[in-house]
């Protein structure tokens, strides 16, 4: 290879590194966007996007008579009381009334309903979550078994995908399943 | 869908039934769409960096929620794709989008109290479609479902293969 061509081949590289760098750029900066946009929008209940314990935490007042989701822990039960916020914040706590079943103490709950006055909500339909779902040590058995999840999907593409030092991309290693796709690595 | 494990499980069985029909769809592309199905999840980052502090930190509204709606997803699965080399560029988004999309429909399919799910189509609409309720958030049951049909393709596979 001559001196020149491969001056061709570094000046090529280089322009496609930077092509893709200002790709990767744009797509970052509109995905910020997104999320800084998501934030302004809702709620909205015809959409079937209600107001949460969030919106409640913030202005009670302001979401009486209107229709909210509240997920919470049950702290009480007679009459059903369900806290929404940290515990040591005394104020973020709803009475249920008109509830259909009977919640234990404990229960994560999660109640559709509408906000009357005086901390109070009147349920039009609640969910018990599934307390097999979390540990008496508060953390969830859902983390557990997602973390291994991800140590199982990390694990498959170290295994798989190699970074090709030269072009800066990510390339599927040799396949062992047939040996016909050995062409993507030669490509 | 409970955790992440039944989303990945998912992932893998869908793209192992894809493999018997394209031969080019290999195992280094059945991570891809493993990897894709963690894409709507990364929002547990707000367990780490809530999005309150972001706000704090950035001085504008912020949420992490928005990376389980269609558009911020379809967003990060193109950021996977300029990851790699042009001759994977059409695999690596058809994979990592199948995955992504197998979480964000198990995930409309959750029982809600409101009998809504959430803003699958966010931008395009707000629009939180009714939910059929098949099965709560904290349910272990999804998830050995979705491993006992993960271990029926993968022997399915080796017997096809070999």
């Amino acid at each position: 290879m001559s001196q020149q061509d491969s001056k061709g081949i570094g000046a090529s590289r280089r322009r496609s590194l930077i092509a893709r760098l200002a790709v990767l750029i744009i797509l970052i900066a509109l995905l910020t966007g997104h999320l800084i946009w998501f934030n302004t929008v809702g709620p909205n209940p015809a959409m079937g996007d209600y107001p949460g314990g969030g919106h409640l935490a913030a202005d009670y007042e302001q979401y009486i008579g209107e229709r909210v989701v509240v997920n919470g822990e049950v702290i009480d039960t007679n009459p059903v009381v369900v806290r929404y916020g940290p515990a040591d914040d005394p104020k973020l706590f709803l009475t249920v009334t008109e509830l259909s079943i009977q919640p234990e103490r404990g229960d994560p709950i999660s109640i559709f309903g509408i906000v009357r006055p005086d901390h109070t909500i009147e349920a039009i339909n609640v969910v018990i979550h599934d307390r097999r779902g979390l540990s008496e040590y508060g953390l969830s058995h859902t983390w557990a078994v997602s973390f291994l999840a991800g140590i199982w999907v990390l694990g498959r593409i170290l295994n798989h995908w190699r970074l090709n030092t030269h072009e800066l991309t990510l390339r599927p290693r040799a396949e062992t399943w047939l040996e016909t796709r050995r062409e993507d690595d030669n490509a | 869908m409970p955790d992440l494990l039944a989303h990945a499980l998912i992932a893998y069985t869908l793209a192992m039934l894809l493999s018997w029909r394209y031969d080019w769809l290999t195992r280094p592309y059945v991570t891809v769409s493993m990897a894709g199905a963690f894409i709507p999840d990364m929002t547990k980052v707000r367990y780490i960096l809530p999005s309150d502090q972001v706000k704090l930190l950035i001085g504008v509204p912020f949420d992490w929620d928005a990376l389980h709606t269609g558009g911020p997803v379809l967003l990060c699965v193109l950021i996977g794709v300029t990851l790699v080399a042009p001759r994977q560029r059409k695999r690596v988004f058809a994979l990592l989008l199948l995955g992504a999309a197998s979480h964000l429909v198990a995930d409309a399919l959750l029982l809600t109290a409101s009998g809504r799910s959430y803003a699958v189509f966010w931008p395009l609409t707000l629009y939180h479609p009714p939910t059929p309720g098949l099965y709560l958030s904290t349910q272990p049951e999804p998830t050995i479902l979705a491993a006992v049909a993960a271990l029926f393709v993968w022997l399915a596979t080796q017997y096809h293969v070999g």
